[in-house]
């Protein structure tokens, strides 16, 4: 009896723990992002999730059952202006623009029912190594978070204003996966994974 | 006793096992890579940024304190000059043959040089202060002197692609709009020994970069008018990308360079 009693303790520290929903979203902020084919997980529907929690409903012991539904398609993006600058004086002057991010911003996650992402002081991942399930290439992988710093001397002549974007492309993986302990399932959801592989400079100038 | 025993000859089967383990244990290789890159320089203020990939984020050669001399060279150090280390940055990090690499970004400043100056097969001579010495293979260097730098043309779009079907981490095009165009353009470059064709219709200047085996991130775009003068376009780094290493493949140099703080 007491071992029963222990083990739907454990359970429901389990399921409590897996309740939280969190979505580190950057690339949704994005002034626009276009996709080759197939679905972002924000557009997936309840049918979709109905048609796609079948395939990772069989019970198992212990980890997790994935249903990868779109994987490694290509998407464009825009970034809002990243930096604005004029010259209202009389001669031109070079401006070093300098800016620091993490290098893991180039990977996102966002994650849809009660399946969790942790984010601690030197990673993001998704909650119980569903990252290690999910049989993701090498690219995506991202072992720490360091400051990268992206610099640009820009030329700014009188009487004009320098605009920065950045713009490129990407690969977006999602899908649905359950996770169980004991044939118990303790979390399900959806799962996607946004990775940056290519940014592009545009400086756009014009007279003010 | 027989308990104590069991518990002895099982304490000293883990310990032979740690030691057999530590004994056929691989030293850590600290690994610098480098890759074949065309750089290019059409002025001496705007500096050169050179990528080193190191596998020890606590190596020496991450800590600008540590550097005593660089310079650039080629092979037979025909062609040699020195050049200061003005900054080391973080710039990525990637994951080549199942080892993590971070990108640090050495940013130098250059000596005013009064003619075009070509260095075909570049060398970074590093020297550090506790006396080790690293000579890393970056590729080519073109460095464009240009005295008299004209405005005849009003630009106001700098953008760059990669051309179709090219996975290493090289700009195909550059994509130049304008609005005003005051003399007609006689040839365009981007730097020395590198090809490049370009095309002019209605307000969009296209410049095409031959193909060759050499990373290009960025560079100047000098305009060569009939009237002879010259106007050039700020170099601008149009292109970042992520797994970089993993598609240079042969551009890449790996180098041993065992040496930690």
């Amino acid at each position: 009896m007491r071992k029963i009693m222990v083990l739907l303790c454990m359970f429901s520290v389990m399921l409590l723990g897996s309740l939280t929903s969190f979505a580190d979203s950057n690339y949704q902020s994005f002034e626009s992002l276009e996709i080759d084919s197939g679905k972002l997980l924000s557009d997936y529907k309840s049918s979709d999730y109905n048609k796609y929690y079948k395939n990772v409903e069989k019970r198992k012991f212990f980890g997790w059952r994935v249903y990868p539904v779109h994987e490694d398609i290509g998407c464009s993006y825009i970034t809002e202006t990243v930096f604005s600058y004029y010259n209202d004086g009389y001669t031109a002057f070079k401006y070093s623009y300098k800016v620091s991010e993490e290098t893991t911003s180039k990977l996102s996650l966002s994650a849809t029912g009660s399946i969790g992402i942790k984010s601690t002081s030197t990673s993001t991942k998704f909650k119980n190594n569903l990252d290690g399930s999910l049989k993701l290439s090498a690219e995506y992988t991202s072992t720490s978070k360091k400051t990268e710093t992206y610099e640009l001397d820009i030329e700014v002549d009188p009487g004009t204003q320098v605009d920065l974007y950045i713009y490129g492309e990407g690969k977006i993986t999602n899908g649905v996966a359950a996770y169980y302990a004991f044939w118990f399932r303790t979390s399900k959801g959806g799962y996607e994974v946004f990775l940056v592989t290519t940014q592009y400079t545009r400086l756009e100038k014009k007279r003010i | 006793m027989k308990q104590i025993i069991i518990y002895v000859v099982l304490f000293i089967l883990a310990l032979v096992g740690v030691v057999i383990i530590r004994l056929n244990e691989k030293p850590v290789q600290d690994k610098a890579i480098t890759i074949e890159q065309y750089y290019s320089v059409a002025d001496v203020f705007q500096g050169l940024d050179v990528a080193l990939y190191l596998s020890n984020d606590d190596h020496l050669l991450s800590d600008i304190e540590a550097y005593q001399m660089v310079y650039l060279k080629n092979e037979d150090e025909s062609k040699k000059f020195q050049v200061s280390l003005t900054a080391i940055s973080i710039d990525g990090e990637e994951t080549y043959l199942n080892e993590v690499f971070t990108r640090y970004m050495l940013e130098f400043s250059l000596p005013v040089l009064n003619d075009d100056y070509w260095i075909d097969d570049c060398y970074l001579d590093i020297s550090l202060k506790n006396d080790l010495h690293y000579v890393f293979d970056i590729g080519s260097f073109s460095y464009l002197s240009v005295e008299d730098d004209v405005d005849h043309m009003f630009w106001t779009s700098l953008e760059a692609k990669k051309a179709l079907d090219v996975d290493i981490s090289r700009i195909g095009l550059i994509a130049v709009r304008f609005d005003a165009l005051e003399q007609s353009i006689e040839r365009v470059s981007i730097g020395l020994n590198q090809e490049v064709t370009y095309e002019l219709s209605d307000g969009l200047l296209t410049v095409n970069i031959a193909y060759q085996h050499q990373l290009l991130h960025g560079c100047p775009i000098l305009i060569h008018y009939q009237d002879k003068s010259t106007q050039v376009i700020q170099y601008v780094n149009y292109l970042k990308e992520n797994a970089v290493l993993t598609y240079a493949g042969l551009l890449n140099h790996v180098y041993d360079v065992n040496q930690s703080k």
